[in-house]
């Protein structure tokens, strides 16, 4: 008999994809198991994988549709079957119903309030701080951002004596990336410039953490090094503030944080929509934004620099309303309009590392199914390569993973700020705001391969399209870097 | 090549040139002009039209080897700045204001030159196989006869031209050779080198169960396929060959048995079946070498390769069923499939050696048996190999697509393609998969008619009852479809029996979710178990919890009606 089974198992594989649901045999715990449902427990991994992604499916749909008591029904069924410690399926699926269970519970939000006090805007909990310190030593993605980055900015940095580092921050910024420019700029063999590094950050600990660093890592390298830290957000920064000199060669990081400003937009998109039916001459006409920009932060250019670069702003807004139509990129004033502050800041490089999945879907179905993949090659990573019990991983999943899964699920407006976007786009805005292309050199993908050798994993790869390098989970692309260089038209 | 012709004013600057070169370098022979150059290094010129030469009304034209490898063959007298090119000293003597002429584009025919390499041992140096450019022979002269000082910082490997360094430093590491083990090499030769250890590694693996990755168990599946395969091959080759196979097959089981195999896969690196660039042999490659004589005529090469492929899979062998039995007890189907896969190999071996009665095979025959005993009890293996013993190359592939694809684990992410995958089939030829997805992909149609069917409760309340009675029924059901046991034929029954009770109360009621979950169905017996779904659908409290039973319940108790008809 059993062989008759097994024979039948195999001769099906070829004609349909039930593989996934053979017979299995239940184990006597089965019928210990309490009811409701007994032996939904003792499903094989695989099944109840999928009976997982198709309840989370059917969940996220009834919360779309504003069905709560569906939605309802199928969190508690979810409920039975997810666990936070299971296999990557039961963790991804814990995850994503806490996240729609929040955005439910939002429609309450006096019971929203009281369950989930706003958290004290000073600093991020201890937990999140250390989980991203996991998440960089666990998963290879933030380090091969830094290793390409820094190759791209010490390849255009070439022969400079004045370097000025501008790092636009968020959470994803270390101080590892910057120890490791200076010993890259230390073997420089022309010797090594004169470094300024700005940080952007939130907070002040942080920041004041790493100027101790790093002026302590320069000084054993004996690099002359300045630290200028800006304690501010990126949606309120001024590019003033990163007090940028003539004569120096800049250079601008974003590792993981551009995607914030399209916060901003959508909130300030909200808050006039509010205000005032008529949007402000400001915000309908781009230029004339960058225009004032430019004018605000005081560019000691030459009369004929400015009037080029006016010029070359000029032609963007019209390549926006033309590529918009085409395009579909959805306008986000703000964002265009710090690209092109920092654009004024004449770069000679600035290296953009941004998450590559469409999280900033405006509904959330098509949200909640990119973020889904996106997540599952996540979980994956961390399952190929971290036990199941351990701790840091636990934390990566819930306290960076989880976090950014309900801030994608559950928020809405201006505090829905992971709002990563694709490579495509950061390319539009990016070209909009008159960057071009820098491509990555081959140089800059050997030390990516060798750092994923250095993990021994075979699943991380690094791939190359159009000058640009995607971090990849097997064939799944997860994370992009892309150089931008000061251009004129 | 710097010029063509001269005409006479210009062969003042010319002289200075030629002088400048001369004490530059001691020249053989400068590539001048047909006229007036040629009779001033005419000794070593060979002028020939040699039967032969591709161009035979060439002028052949030898240089020496240090004119041949300087780069700037044209020095100015003022700064001593060299240039390649004639034309574009004479731009920079403008800037000394010296006299400067630029060569005019003559009228006259210029006549073809060859050259010839310096070097007298090389064939180059007879002109009947000289080279037609310039370039080309001082390429060939510092590529065979000059030093390698353009050395790549990657992979040590050295060039003698420039241009050659510049391609290959371009390709250098963009190649991955991967092992199994997951290092990735951006060389070729240190790849197969560390495959050498890397599989001794692996051996040693197999007393202390490594955890191996899904994919890596493809890959051990594929090998294995292939090995049964090559052995074939070799068995074929070694009977229609019986003079060699002595000396080879020995050496095969004496250092398999030992265990130290580095000679051996050193000495056949190029033939590793690893080698990611080359695909796994094809069957139909290797069975048309079982049926080639001409084979037998290169016996040590074309032996050494299947055996040296036998070899190394049969040393895989045992890691994967250590990894595969390590993992968990449910998959001991698909380890015992993977075993009638490689025991297939070897029966087919273990029958060739008893038509042929040669020692040396036996001696395979024993390595193989020492292999499975080290991994696995053999009476699985036995029991399974009878099974199989006729079974054909196409059900090898299928038992090896079977372990792949019920491998205990699946990543999230294929978990995810493959419900995308379900769920973009629904207009496929599956009656199951269709089943499948009308009830996978339609939640708001269920769920409606759970909502009508709470709400019209009271009518159909004996219904309901009916199906709480029976709801340990179905449990049962349940577990006897899951075990696999004898039970079926009484499970249907029960199912049967169910069916009926359900609809009783429910008919009427959701003729149109019905409609569309019974449209795939095309058996009595899968129309019975679909209704044991909807059953299971409709009961209790938790009603989308039924619904989503149900949905496995079905798949389950169709696998088992399936077995069941066959």
């Amino acid at each position: 008999m059993g062989g008759m089974v097994q024979d039948e198992g195999s001769s099906s594989v070829t004609s349909s994809p039930m593989q996934c649901f053979p017979l299995i045999p239940l184990s006597p715990a089965a019928q210990l198991m309490s009811p409701p449902v007994p032996w939904l427990r003792e499903l094989k991994s695989d099944e109840r994988g999928l009976c997982l992604i198709h309840l989370l499916h059917n969940c996220a749909s009834h919360v779309a549709a504003g069905q709560l008591e569906h939605a309802n029904a199928c969190l508690e069924h979810i409920s039975l079957l997810a666990a936070p410690d299971g296999d990557t399926m039961q963790r991804i699926a814990s995850h994503f119903t806490e996240a729609l269970a929040r955005r439910v519970l939002r429609s309450w939000p006096g019971l929203y309030r009281a369950l989930h006090p706003p958290a004290a805007p000073g600093r991020p909990p201890p937990d999140a701080l250390l989980a991203r310190r996991h998440f960089f030593d666990l998963c290879p993605f933030v380090r091969l951002a830094f290793v390409v980055s820094n190759q791209a900015i010490l390849e255009a940095m070439e022969g400079e004596r004045v370097v000025h580092v501008v790092d636009l921050g968020g959470p994803a910024s270390d101080a590892a990336q910057w120890a490791a420019l200076l010993q890259a700029l230390r073997a420089r063999p022309e010797g090594p410039p004169h470094l300024r590094l700005t940080v952007v950050h939130d907070h002040k600990e942080f920041l004041d953490l790493t100027a101790v660093r790093l002026t302590e890592e320069a000084e054993r390298l004996d690099i002359p090094f300045q630290f200028h830290p800006v304690v501010a957000r990126l949606d309120n920064l001024d590019v003033e503030m990163l007090r940028v000199k003539t004569g120096e060669a800049v250079a601008i990081s974003s590792v993981l944080q551009l995607h914030t400003l399209l916060a901003a937009d959508d909130a300030a998109a909200a808050v006039a929509g509010h205000r005032r039916k008529t949007p402000s001459p400001l915000a309908k006409n781009p230029s004339m934004a960058q225009l004032h920009r430019i004018v605000q932060m005081n560019y000691q250019g030459t009369l004929g620099e400015l009037l080029e670069k006016d010029h070359a702003n000029g032609r963007s807004p019209s390549q926006d309303s033309a590529s918009s139509s085409s395009l579909a990129l959805a306008p986000s004033p703000k964002t265009e309009c710090f690209l092109a502050s920092l654009w004024g800041l004449s770069p000679k490089v600035m290296v953009v590392t941004e998450q590559e999945s469409n999280h900033n879907a405006p509904t959330l179905t098509a949200r909640f199914m990119e973020a889904l993949n996106f997540y599952a090659a996540l979980f994956d990573c961390l399952e190929s390569t971290v036990p199941r019990m351990s701790v840091e991983r636990a934390r990566i999943e819930k306290m960076l993973f989880g976090e950014e899964i309900k801030n994608i699920i559950a928020c809405e407006g201006g505090e829905r700020r992971e709002r990563h976007e694709k490579l495509e786009k950061w390319v539009q805005r990016q070209e909009l705001a008159g960057f071009r292309r820098l491509p990555l050199s081959y140089l800059a993908m050997l030390q990516a391969r060798r750092l994923l050798q250095s993990y021994g994993c075979e699943g991380y790869k690094v791939r190359e399209e159009d000058g640009c390098f995607f971090f990849c989970w097997h064939d799944r692309p997860l994370f992009s870097v892309s150089a931008w260089r000061f251009g004129r038209f | 090549m710097a010029s063509a012709s001269s005409t006479a004013p210009f062969f003042e600057i010319r002289e200075e040139e030629l002088h400048n070169q001369m004490k530059q370098q001691q020249m053989a022979s400068i590539p001048t002009s047909s006229t007036a150059a040629s009779q001033t290094t005419a000794p070593v010129k060979k002028k020939r039209n040699v039967p032969g030469n591709p161009y035979p009304d060439a002028e052949v034209i030898a240089l020496s080897p240090k004119t041949l490898m300087t780069t700037n063959r044209f020095i100015c007298e003022v700064c001593n700045k060299g240039f390649q090119r004639e034309q574009n000293l004479q731009l920079h003597r403008r800037g000394h204001n010296l006299p400067w002429k630029l060569r005019q584009r003559s009228t006259k025919e210029v006549r073809r030159r060859v050259y010839v390499c310096p070097e007298p041992t090389c064939v180059h140096h007879d002109p009947s196989r000289a080279l037609g450019d310039l370039t080309g022979v001082k390429k060939h002269f510092f590529r065979k006869h000059g030093e390698k000082k353009w050395k790549c910082e990657k992979c040590s490997k050295r060039y003698a031209v420039q241009s050659d360094w510049k391609a290959h430093s371009k390709t250098c590491g963009t190649r991955e050779y991967r092992c199994d083990c997951g290092t990735l090499f951006s060389r070729r030769d240190s790849f197969i080198t560390h495959r050498a250890f890397c599989d001794a590694l692996a051996q040693e693996g197999t007393r202390l169960p490594t955890g191996l990755s899904a994919i890596g168990s493809h890959f051990y599946g594929n090998s294995s396929m292939a090995l049964g395969l090559s052995q074939v091959n070799s068995q074929i080759t070694s009977l229609q060959d019986q003079s060699q196979p002595s000396s080879n097959i020995p050496q095969l089981g004496g250092s398999s048995a030992s265990g130290s195999h580095f000679d051996h896969l050193i000495s056949f690196p190029n033939l590793s079946p690893f080698h990611p660039p080359q695909p796994p042999p094809s069957s139909a490659f290797f069975l048309g070498d079982c049926s080639n004589h001409e084979f037998n005529e290169e016996t040590q090469s074309h032996h050494s390769y299947p055996q040296n492929k036998t070899f190394r899979g049969l040393m895989q062998l045992p890691d994967l069923q250590s990894s595969t039995i390590a993992s968990s007890s449910s998959a001991a189907a698909a380890t015992a499939n993977l075993f009638n896969l490689s025991f297939f190999s070897n029966s087919s071996c273990t029958s060739s050696i008893n038509t042929s009665n040669n020692a040396s095979n036996q001696n395979n025959h024993l390595l193989i048996s020492d292999q499975l005993r080290n991994g696995n009890g053999t009476t699985l293996i036995s029991g399974n190999m009878s099974n199989h013993m006729g079974a054909s190359i196409s059900s090898i592939f299928s038992t090896s697509m079977q372990n792949e694809s019920s491998y205990p684990q699946m990543s999230a992410t294929a978990l995810l393609q493959k419900a995308a995958q379900m769920g973009s089939t629904t207009s496929g030829g599956s009656s199951l998969l269709q089943c499948f997805n009308s009830s996978s992909s339609s939640g708001a149609k269920r769920t409606n008619f759970q909502a009508s069917f709470s709400g019209g409760s009271s009518g159909g309340g004996d219904g309901l009852r009916y199906q709480m009675e029976n709801e340990t029924r179905l449990h049962d059901l349940m577990h006897s479809l899951a075990n696999g046991k004898a039970g079926l034929i009484g499970g249907s029954d029960g199912i049967a029996a169910f069916g009926g009770s359900c609809t009783t109360g429910q008919q009427g009621q959701e003729s149109g979710g019905f409609g569309g979950f019974n449209s795939g169905l095309c058996n009595v017996d899968e129309a019975k178990f679909h209704h044991n779904l909807s059953a299971g659908s409709v009961r209790g409290s938790d009603q989308l919890t039924r619904d989503f039973l149900g949905v496995g319940d079905m798949v389950r108790s169709m696998g088992g009606g399936v077995s069941q008809g066959e």
